[in-house]
C-alpha cells in the first residue's frame, strides 16, 4: 500500500470539492438576498481565516496519518497567555511571539510523547486537550481576559491595502505551507510517513523526527490561530478555542485529506474551511439561533465525514477489482 | 512466569496507589476520613464506575466511546421532562431507549460505515450535546418526585442506594464478561478482530452490541445523576468522558484492546474519585481537575509501556537461556 507521491495524486480530489463550494455558494445566493454581496464575502473570508489556520494545523497531522485533538485547547491557552502578557505591560510583539512559542512547546509535548515514546496519538492528544484546557482555566481563574489596545487589535481587526489583516495572515500562511508541503524534502517526507511509516523508515527517513517536527508546526499554527482569534474578538476566553478541533477535522476531510494520511493537502483544506465558513454564514443569515446552528453544522459535518469514508471504501473496492 | 510476575506487580501497584492516596488525604484533611465523606466518595464512584464500565467494554474491543457524557445529558434531559410530568416509568423508559439508540448508531457507523470509533463517537458527542441544548433551550428542569429521587439519593440501611446499584451492575458485568461466551467474544474481538471473524464470530454484532450497551449505561447513569442532583440541564456529564477513560486506563485496561476488564476499572474509578474528592476537600480549584486527569492518563500509559518493556526483556532472557541449555 505505498502511495506514490506525485502532484497529480495530491490534487486529485480538489475539483470535486470546488464543485461543492460552488454549490453551497449558489444555494445561499438564491435563497438569501444578503449572501451574494462583496461585504458579505469579505466577512466570510474574515470568519474563515481563523478556521483556515487551525485546519492547516490539523491537516499536517492528518497527512501523517495521525491527528491532533488538542488544537482547540492550544488556541485557548495561547490566546489567554498572550492576552495576560499584554495586560501585564509586555510589548505587544513580544507577547505575540511568546504566545507562538507557547504553542510550539505544547506541540512539542504532544510530538515527543507520540514519536519518541510511541504512545497512541489519539489518547495523547485527547489527554493533552484536557490538560491544556485546564491550564487555560487555571491561569485565568476561569475569567475572560478583557479588551486590548489598538496595536494588538490590528492583527485580527485591522485592515491593510483595503483587505483585513487577518485575511492577509491566512493567505501568507497558506502560501508558506503550500511551498513547505509540496516543494521541500520535509514536505514530501510528511507525505511518505503518512503513506507508510514502516516503509518510510526502511527508506532511511527519520520518521520520529518528522512526526516530532510536524506536531511542533501544528502547535505553532494553532498558537497563531489562538492569538489572532483573541485579537479579533477583542478578548481571550479560556474556552475560546474549544470546538475548533472538530471543525478543523471536518475542513481537512472535506478538503480531501483522508484519515489514512499520505494524500490530500493544504489547498484542499483551504477550500474545506471556506465551505464550513460559508455554511456557518448562511445558516446565520437564515436566522437560526446558535444552538440550532451548532447542531446543524455538527450534523452536516458528520454527514460529510460519513460520505468521505464511504467514498474511500468504494474507491478501495474499485481498485481491488 | 516472569511476565506474569510483572503483571501481578503492576496490578498491585494500583492498590498501592489507592492506599497511598487514601492515607495521604486522611493525613492532610480531618474532613476526609468521616463516614459521611466515605459514603459520598463511594456514591460518586458509583456513577463514574458505571460510565467507566461502558468505556472499558469499548476499549476492550479496541475502540473508544467519546459520546458517553453527551448521550448521558441528552437521554436524561428528555427523560426529565417526562419525569416532571409525573410519568416515572415512561420517563425512565424513554431515557433508556434514547441512550440505546445513540449507542446503536455509534455501533452501526463504526461497523457498517467504517468510521474510526474516535470519529464516530466524537461526532455523536457533538450531535447529542447539540440536541440536548436545542431541547432544553437554556432552561433547567428540577424538582422530581420522591420515588424517582430515591434511586439516586435515597438510603437503605444507612448506605446510599447508588452503592447497591453499583454493586449489582458490577456483578452482572463481571459475570457477563468473564463467564459467558459473549464475554469471551468481546475479548477475542479486541485482541484480533480478523482472526475472531474468521473463526466464525460475528464481530460486527459484538461491536454494535457493545456500543448499544454503552448508550444504555450512559442513560442509566444519566437518570441516576439527575435523580441525585434533583435537576437536569444540557451541560451535565461533560467530565464523565475524560474521567472514565482515565479510570479505565489507570485500572489497567490497555488501550490496545483485548485485555483488562470491568473489575480492574472499578479500582480505577475509585482512584479517580478519591483524587477529585481529595482535591475538593483540600480546596484545589476544580479547574485543575482535567489537568490531573490528563496526567493520570499519560502516567498510566508510561506504566503500561514500562510493564511491556520489562516483560519483553524477561521473556527474551528466558528464551535465550533455554536455547543455550
Amino acid at each position: 500500500m505505498v502511495n506514490l507521491i506525485n502532484s497529480k495524486n495530491k490534487f486529485k480530489k480538489v475539483p470535486g470539492i470546488l464543485f461543492g463550494l460552488l454549490a453551497v455558494v449558489c444555494i445561499f445566493s438564491i435563497t438569501t438576498p444578503y449572501f451574494f454581496t462583496l461585504n458579505n464575502f469579505i466577512n466570510i473570508l474574515e470568519q474563515a481565516s481563523i478556521l483556515v489556520i487551525a485546519s492547516f494545523a490539523m491537516t499536517l497531522t492528518i497527512l501523517l496519518g495521525k491527528i491532533d485533538m488538542s488544537i482547540g485547547s492550544i488556541m485557548s491557552l495561547t490566546g489567554v497567555v498572550t492576552g495576560l502578557m499584554i495586560h501585564n505591560g509586555m510589548p505587544v510583539w513580544i507577547s505575540v511571539f511568546l504566545g507562538v512559542v507557547a504553542g510550539a512547546l505544547l506541540g512539542m509535548f504532544n510530538g515527543y510523547l507520540i514519536s519518541y515514546q510511541g504512545f497512541d496519538f489519539w489518547i495523547v492528544t485527547f489527554s493533552s486537550m484536557g490538560i491544556i484546557q485546564s491550564l487555560a482555566l487555571v491561569i485565568t481563574n476561569g475569567a475572560t481576559v478583557p479588551g486590548f489596545g489598538n496595536d494588538f487589535r490590528f492583527l485580527g481587526d485591522g485592515s491593510l491595502f483595503g483587505l483585513p489583516v487577518i485575511v492577509l495572515i491566512a493567505s501568507g500562511i497558506t502560501i508558506l505551507l503550500v511551498f513547505l508541503t509540496l516543494r521541500t524534502t520535509f514536505g514530501s517526507n510528511v507525505y511518505s510517513v503518512g503513506g507508510s511509516e514502516q516503509i518510510s523508515k526502511y527508506a532511511g527517513i527519520n520518521t520520529e523526527a518528522i512526526v516530532f517536527k510536524t506536531y511542533i508546526l501544528s502547535g505553532i499554527l494553532a498558537g497563531i490561530a489562538g492569538i489572532v482569534l483573541a485579537s479579533k474578538v477583542n478578548s481571550a476566553s479560556p474556552i475560546a478555542g474549544s470546538g475548533y478541533e472538530f471543525d478543523a477535522i471536518a475542513a481537512t476531510l472535506i478538503g480531501g485529506t483522508p484519515f489514512e494520511g499520505g494524500r490530500g493537502g493544504i489547498v484542499g483544506t483551504l477550500i474545506g474551511a471556506l465551505i464550513i465558513a460559508i455554511l456557518m454564514n448562511g445558516l446565520n443569515l437564515y436566522g437560526f439561533t446558535p444552538p440550532i446552528q451548532f447542531t446543524l453544522i455538527g450534523f452536516i459535518i458528520v454527514l460529510i465525514i460519513i460520505i468521505d469514508v464511504l467514498n474511500e471504501k468504494y474507491k478501495a473496492k474499485k481498485w481491488g477489482k | 512466569m516472569a511476565s506474569n510476575n510483572i503483571k501481578l506487580l503492576i496490578k498491585y501497584a494500583r492498590f498501592f496507589i489507592l492506599i497511598l492516596l487514601f492515607s495521604g488525604f486522611s493525613l492532610l484533611s480531618p474532613h476526609f476520613l468521616t463516614f459521611q465523606n466515605q459514603m459520598n466518595i463511594l456514591a460518586q464512584a458509583a456513577l463514574l464506575s458505571m460510565v467507566s464500565y461502558g468505556m472499558t467494554l469499548a476499549i476492550v474491543t479496541g475502540g473508544i466511546d467519546l459520546s458517553m457524557g453527551s448521550v448521558l445529558a441528552l437521554s436524561s434531559c428528555i427523560a426529565a421532562s417526562f419525569l416532571k410530568s409525573g410519568n416515572i416509568i415512561g420517563g425512565i423508559l424513554i431515557g433508556l431507549i434514547i441512550g440505546f439508540l445513540c449507542g446503536s448508531i455509534n455501533g452501526l457507523s463504526i461497523t457498517k460505515i467504517g468510521l474510526s470509533p474516535f470519529i464516530a463517537t466524537y461526532g455523536m458527542d457533538w450531535v447529542a450535546r447539540g440536541l440536548a441544548y436545542v431541547y432544553m433551550g437554556g432552561t433547567q428542569i428540577y424538582g422530581f418526585s420522591a420515588v424517582f429521587r430515591f434511586l439516586g439519593s435515597g438510603q437503605f440501611l444507612g448506605v446510599p442506594a447508588l452503592i447497591y446499584e453499583m454493586a449489582i451492575m458490577t456483578i452482572v458485568l463481571v459475570f457477563v464478561t468473564y463467564k459467558t461466551i459473549y464475554g469471551r467474544n468481546i475479548y477475542a474481538t479486541g485482541s484480533n478482530k480478523t482472526a475472531t471473524r474468521l473463526s466464525g464470530v460475528n464481530t460486527d454484532k459484538i461491536i454494535i452490541s457493545i456500543y448499544s450497551i454503552n448508550g444504555l449505561l450512559s442513560a442509566i447513569v444519566g437518570l441516576l445523576y439527575i435523580s441525585r442532583l434533583n435537576a437536569a440541564e444540557a451541560v451535565i456529564g461533560t467530565d464523565f468522558t475524560l474521567n472514565s477513560i482515565a479510570a479505565t486506563l489507570i485500572g489497567g485496561t490497555p488501550f490496545s484492546g483485548g485485555e483488562g476488564g470491568v473489575a480492574q476499572t472499578f479500582i480505577g474509578a475509585v482512584i479517580m474519585t478519591l483524587l477529585t474528592n481529595g482535591m475538593n476537600i483540600l480546596g484545589i480549584s476544580s479547574y485543575w481537575q482535567n489537568a490531573v486527569v490528563g496526567f493520570v492518563i499519560l502516567f498510566s500509559l508510561f506504566i503500561e509501556k514500562t510493564g511491556k518493556v520489562l516483560s519483553e526483556k524477561r521473556f527474551e532472557s528466558v528464551s535465550k537461556t533455554s536455547i543455550n541449555a
